[in-house]
């Protein structure tokens, strides 16, 4: 971590162009600026969703600008500064006003807004939350009800929010991976013959939704069945995690032919490790979305996860290989808000059979994963959620039209 | 006798007008004008010893040395020089070779009398006057002065050459005067002794230059007996001959070997190298962008479209061919221009012409109406211009539809060359020209398509001449700009309205045809002026960008598979069945050879060589195992390699290696999709393809062209045999080896067929004798070409290296720099697969004479992949996008895509990531 002091701070700019003077005049929706709030340095999923919302908007040709709220993650990754730097704003804006934020981060949000002297009431606003169980708290619903309108990241997520009683919008988030140099297996010290199997390790809270353990588990089966397979385990943990390490340092133990990477990784960096796995493995009790796997598809990588949740959005059995499951009450305090909700079990014995099918028949697996491939760059694509941001925008704008009119 | 002097005086001072001679050099030798024929007298009053020399560019000594001639019959050598020497391109000077000027500046030679050429050269600095005047170095030794040199030879040897500046960089007259003591001292005498006597004795012209090592290294040199430092320069350099400092006679040490890169795993080069080839590669296009310097076609023009208008007529035709169909919308000016150039475009098609006016607003439009024999159509309501396409369409008479936009021309010949392609076969639906701007640059030659819909005009911006974009070929789609169409191939409506008001109509038109089996192709003898404004589309354009990203995701909503399929672009890489032992090779080269021998004794022959290169996954193989090739097959699998190009040897008298392949035939479970090539050359003991040394020589009776022909048919009938648009494709490597291809071609032909297949696909490729040669595939009554580096591509090395071998005369090559100059000039005119090569190195098979291509890397040949790949997309669809790897396993010539202990799976990953890169996956 970088100290505050040696953060770039964002530059001032003039003021912001304002609304027209009055908003019946308005007839492109590119005359209504465009603001999204939230943690466009984070590398955590908030960021991502974010910064994947950002070229999604460019590549329908709008013009976003982009406030980071809190300023709190280190500017460091060059592919976020190219993203983010020349679209910064200091200001909300009085047009639409798009929030990634987290339901329990509303409050903190919105005094934030106070202290930087924005008027939160100045123009529509849209939050996307990501929430991960089948309810959506409602201690945070009352939050989000304080907003124009609701974005839902997936159909899982729209079910949870109506749960609470809140409509969405349908939109999603696309995975589609910006262009570039990929680096190679060796770079990460992956046995290059070996059917890599990648999975992604939070230990920083609540790690029974990720379900780490059940990789392992998977490990086991498939190192037990075949003590000579040449397979191998690939684990990215997050960064910055105390927790991990004692977690990491067990997990060299009981599976020392396994790759941990620990170290912080740039935004083409995990894009590689991800393009350099045969497969990519998330057993989760639930997902909001399941960006990981989503973009190990757009990569024709094939996509191994829990058939449950936010990935159901773009994963089929035609696509990607979805493990069995059973669904069970949530155990106490293994999530918060999650009294009387449940979750997934995944089925680890499927999961290795689909890893031993997906190797034994090596060109079965890559049609599944070409197939998955293409479905994601159609439905997932900037293109694809930026048209479908835009259709909403030149709704929200038609919608503010006709109220000024009416109100007139 | 009087009049002989007189005759004389005259003929000298003729001769002494020569450009080579300054007024004021003139006046300092002889104390007079030019124009005074008392001072010529006075010269020739000077017996022969004694006269002075008038031009710096001639030297007696050297030219009497050379023509020894020019005394005995006393003449005066300088006289006979600007008289006689000159027009013969003698020599005058040890710096000034003729022949040297002529080979790089052979127009300027052509065009202008020698000596005008000659001083034209020395002032202009861009041509080197010999092999022993470098003006690229004698600049850089004056730094910034040199820009106030009038002349950099003259102000060498009157200023440079006495100041201790050299005339080239491997040649130092000071240091070779002090290091043979039969040398004269003086700097000139120095120079023009090596010239005329050291370098043909091979003595050594500078501390980095040796002739005598160098003709001892490369005896062909020495038995051609030239001179050293003059081969090196005029061909050498160019040959990757090494003039390295060798180590001292002593074998290098131990330690020095065991620390040659390779064996252990290298370390991968990351994204930097990448980055820089890349950044390199797109420089290269955008430079030859610049500097291309286009011609604006002539086009009609008018300052008074009424008065134009009313003066146009167009011919009156009953049954139109071609009904030429207009939409526009305002714009009169465009609109009456472009009617001008179909009205006096002396087209012999019978067409007619639609205007279909979307509700334009300017008055001035209503006088289309008027227009003798035109057909407007006029919309009350503007209804953009897919609807009024469509309307328009509807009354159409004509067999075929060029559909025009109004600020189109056709140049003249087009419509004619476009009814012309439909007339020539039915199977194609459309025909487009292709578009250039007012200025002459090109707009484009067909677009491309990928997989997510979105569009690439191929050319754009480029030079219209090059061969590249003029030759006939399929393409995915066309702008509707200017798009000729076979009516009976639409069905129904023009455009999918669905995609009204604009954008991707055309994208979607085209597809639909192809869908329905139509070919759509790009006319090279039609050209299309069009003013097309191609703003790049950044954060914001509003909304028209967004239009056109929004009919791009309907375009890939609505084909999916098929822009995804059309997408693809198929990698094979040549397969060498070596690599088991047979009786041939038992016999010459000893029980149980195969090219593994060759492969593990390598040594490095300098510093930082690499070798042995030595395999990892798959070991020291025996293809006599059957697990081998099910485990290559699986590998290329892996990484999206589409199939194997099988050198197939049939001598005549016999096969060779070809038991190895036959049972990769015999077993279908072996997923191992093929082509085979005919390698068609002598084996020789030197593995060169020649002459000499032969160990079975290849023959081409009838009997051998049909055993191959038949030998070819059969394996096409496997399922897994490689095919395009249905037709088996068999590969020549040699087709000049023939001798007579086209009748090759044709009996092959007529076999497949009467074998029942619906053709043969037949490709030679570009090795040897035929790379470089740009020979048109159809002359030698082939269907393609494939090219084949680094045949005849390699840009030498010729930075200084330390041998490890004594007695190494091979040649280096820079990986990078030849990569650049494959991607040089891009495709050519005619159909070529591309192909590409990881990297070369034959020093396994010759150990002292090898040829390297060196510090090429999988991160590099990544770049390069993508770079060959574009070309694919660009100048191929379907089936005959095609990229060729030289080659999947050439392990002796270094040529190798399977895992080796450097780069383990390297190559492999680094074409897949190209392929990811370029969306083809």
């Amino acid at each position: 971590m970088k100290p505050a002091a040696s953060r770039r701070r964002p530059p001032a700019r003039p003021p912001e162009r304002s609304l027209p003077a009055s908003p019946a005049r308005v007839r492109d929706v590119a005359e209504l600026p465009l603001t999204l709030i939230g943690h466009p340095f984070a590398t955590v999923g908030m960021g991502e969703q974010l910064r994947s919302h950002v070229r999604a908007c460019v590549a329908a040709g709008l013009a976003p600008r982009v406030l980071d709220i809190f300023g709190h993650a280190a500017r460091t990754d060059p592919e976020h500064l190219t993203l983010v730097d020349p679209r910064e704003t200091r200001a909300l804006g009085d047009g639409i006003r798009v929030f990634h934020l987290n339901g329990d981060e509303i409050d903190r949000a919105r005094e934030r807004l106070e202290q930087l002297g924005q008027a939160f009431g100045g123009g529509h606003n849209v939050i996307v939350p990501a929430w991960e169980l089948p309810r959506y708290p409602e201690p945070w619903a009352a939050r989000l009800r304080g907003f124009d309108e609701v974005w839902a990241l997936s159909g899982f997520i729209g079910s949870a929010l109506l749960t609470a009683g809140i409509e969405s919008v349908p939109i999603g988030q696309p995975v589609e991976p910006p262009p570039g140099y990929l680096l190679p297996r060796r770079h990460f010290g992956i046995r290059e013959s070996a059917f890599a199997m990648l999975a992604a390790v939070d230990l920083t809270s609540h790690a029974a939704r990720k379900n780490p353990e059940a990789v392992l588990a998977l490990w086991d089966a498939l190192r037990g069945a075949d003590p000579f397979a040449d397979i191998q385990l690939v684990l990215k943990v997050k960064e910055g995690d105390a927790a991990a390490e004692p977690w990491a340092a067990e997990l060299r133990e009981r599976v020392p032919e396994a790759v941990v990477i620990g170290a912080p990784l740039a935004a083409s960096e995990m894009r590689s490790l991800i393009a350099a796995c045969d497969c990519f493995v998330s057993l989760h009790r639930a997902e909001g979305f399941g960006r990981g796997l989503g973009e190990a598809m757009a990569l024709g990588r094939l996509a191994l996860g829990t058939g449950w949740s936010g990935n159901l959005d773009f994963m089929t059995e035609a696509n990607a290989a979805l493990v069995r499951h059973d669904l069970v009450a949530v155990a106490e305090g293994a999530y918060p808000h999650a009294a009387g909700q449940h979750w997934a079990e995944p089925d680890v014995a499927h999961a290795a059979e689909l890893v031993r099918a997906a190797i034994a028949d090596p060109d079965a697996a890559r049609a599944r994963a070409m197939r998955g491939r293409r479905e994601v760059r159609l439905g997932y694509s900037d293109r694809a959620v930026g048209l479908r941001i835009l259709a909403r925008l030149e709704a929200i704008a038609a919608q503010i039209g006709a109220g000024v009119d009416r109100a007139a | 006798m009087r009049a002989s002097l007189a005759e004389s005086v005259i003929r000298t001072q003729l001769a002494f007008a020569s450009p080579l001679i300054s007024e004021a050099s003139y006046r300092a030798a002889l104390g007079g004008p030019r124009s005074d024929l008392n001072t010529v007298l006075g010269y020739l009053k000077r017996p022969l010893g004694e006269r002075p020399l008038l031009t710096p560019y001639f030297d007696p000594v050297w030219y009497c040395a050379l023509y020894p001639e020019v005394l005995e019959q006393r003449e005066d050598p300088q006289f006979h020089f600007l008289t006689v020497g000159i027009s013969e391109y003698r020599s005058p000077h040890p710096l000034i070779d003729f022949e040297f000027l002529r080979h790089y500046d052979e127009a300027s030679f052509v065009r202008r009398p020698v000596a005008e050429a000659l001083i034209g050269a020395l002032r202009g600095g861009l041509f080197d006057p010999s092999a022993y005047f470098s003006c690229e170095h004698y600049v850089e030794q004056l730094g910034p002065a040199a820009d106030t040199v009038p002349e950099l030879l003259g102000h060498f040897l009157e200023h440079g050459l006495h100041r201790g500046l050299t005339p080239h960089k491997l040649f130092d007259p000071a240091w070779y005067a002090e290091r043979y003591p039969d040398v004269p001292k003086a700097p000139y005498a120095a120079l023009r002794h090596f010239v005329l006597v050291g370098d043909r004795a091979g003595r050594a012209a500078s501390e980095a230059f040796d002739g005598g090592r160098y003709l001892r290294r490369y005896p062909d040199i020495a038995s051609a007996q030239v001179p050293a430092l003059w081969h090196y320069v005029t061909n050498g350099v160019r040959e990757g001959r090494q003039i390295a400092i060798e180590i001292a006679a002593a074998p290098p040490p131990r330690r020095l070997r065991r620390e040659a890169p390779t064996g252990a795993a290298l370390p991968t080069d990351g994204p930097a190298a990448y980055e820089r080839l890349r950044a390199r590669i797109a420089a290269q296009r955008s430079e030859a962008i610049e500097r291309h310097a286009p011609t604006p076609p002539i086009l009609k023009s008018t300052h008074d479209p009424a008065a134009s208008l009313a003066a146009l007529s167009l011919p009156r035709v009953r049954a139109p061919k071609v009904s030429v169909l207009i939409p526009v919308h305002d714009a009169l000016r465009h609109t009456v221009e472009c009617l001008m150039s179909l009205a006096t475009g002396r087209i012999r098609t019978r067409f007619e012409v639609i205007v279909a006016d979307d509700a334009s607003s300017d008055p001035g439009m209503a006088a289309l109406a008027g227009v003798a024999n035109l057909r407007l159509i006029r919309n009350e309501r503007n209804q953009g211009f897919l609807r009024t396409c469509n309307a328009a369409f509807a009354a159409v008479r004509g067999e075929y539809v060029l559909l025009l936009n109004s600020d189109a021309q056709p140049l003249p010949g087009a419509l004619d060359a476009l009814a012309a392609m439909l007339d020539g076969d039915p199977a194609i639906a459309a025909a487009a020209p292709r578009l250039i701007y007012p200025d002459g640059r090109l707009q484009e030659a067909g677009c491309r398509l990928d997989a997510a819909g979105v569009s690439t005009m191929i050319g754009l911006f480029g030079d219209a001449a090059s061969p590249a974009w003029s030759h006939d070929r399929d393409v995915q789609y066309a702008s509707a700009a200017a798009l000729m169409l076979r009516r009976a191939a639409i069905g129904g409506a023009l455009f999918d309205e669905g995609f009204a008001p604009a954008y991707c109509e055309d994208a979607d038109l085209c597809l639909r045809l192809l869908d329905a089996g139509h070919r759509v192709r790009l006319c090279a003898a039609a050209t299309v002026a069009h003013h097309l404004s191609v703003s790049t589309a950044r954060d914001g354009d509003g909304p028209k960008l967004r239009g056109v990203r929004a009919n791009q995701q309907k375009l890939a909503e609505k084909w999916p598979e098929a822009l995804e399929r059309q997408a693809r672009v198929r990698v094979l890489a040549f397969y060498l069945p070596q690599f088991h032992p047979t009786p041939e090779n038992d016999l010459w080269w000893g029980r149980g050879f195969t090219e593994w021998c060759n492969v593990v004794r390598a040594a490095p022959s300098f510093e930082g060589h690499r070798q042995p290169r030595l395999p990892a996954d798959l070991g020291l193989y025996d293809l006599r195992v059957p697990a081998v090739p099910v485990a290559q097959a699986a590998l290329a699998a892996r990484y999206g390699i589409d199939g194997f190009c099988v050198y197939y040897y049939n001598f005549g008298e016999r096969r060779v290696l070809d038991a190895a392949f036959e049972a990769i035939v015999a077993d279908p479970a072996i997923r191992f999709p093929f082509c085979v090539c005919w390698a068609n050359e002598n084996w020789t003991r030197a593995w060169d393809g020649g002459e000499s040394d032969l160990l079975l020589a290849q023959r081409y009776d009838d009997a051998t062209l049909d055993a191959v022909i038949a030998d070819t048919i059969r394996y096409a009938a496997d399922p897994r045999y490689i095919r395009v648009r249905g037709r088996p494709m068999l590969l020549v490597y040699r087709p000049l080896q023939l001798p007579d291809p086209a009748a090759f071609a044709a009996r092959a032909r007529a076999a497949f067929a009467a074998a029942g297949e619906p053709g043969l696909h037949l490709v030679y490729v570009e090795s040897m004798e035929a790379a470089g040669r740009g020979l048109r595939p159809e002359v030698i009554g082939f269907d393609a070409a494939v090219e084949f580096p680094p045949h005849g591509r390699g840009v030498p090395a010729a930075d200084p290296i330390r041998l490890l071998k004594e007695g190494w005369t091979g040649y280096r090559y820079d990986y990078e720099e030849t990569v650049l100059a494959c991607l040089q000039g891009g495709a050519p005119g005619y159909s070529r697969y591309p192909g590409l090569f990881p990297g070369w190195d034959n020093t396994p098979r010759q150990s002292l004479r090898g040829t390297s291509f060196d510090d090429a890397s999988p991160t590099l040949f990544q770049a390069y992949a993508e770079a060959k790949i574009e070309e694919a997309q660009a100048q191929f669809v379907g089936e005959e996008r095609l990229v060729f790897v030289n080659a999947w396993n050439e392990w002796a010539e270094g040529a190798v895509l399977e895992p080796d202990q450097a780069h383990g799976h390297g190559w492999l990953e680094a074409l897949r990531h190209a392929r990811l890169a370029t969306d083809c996956l």
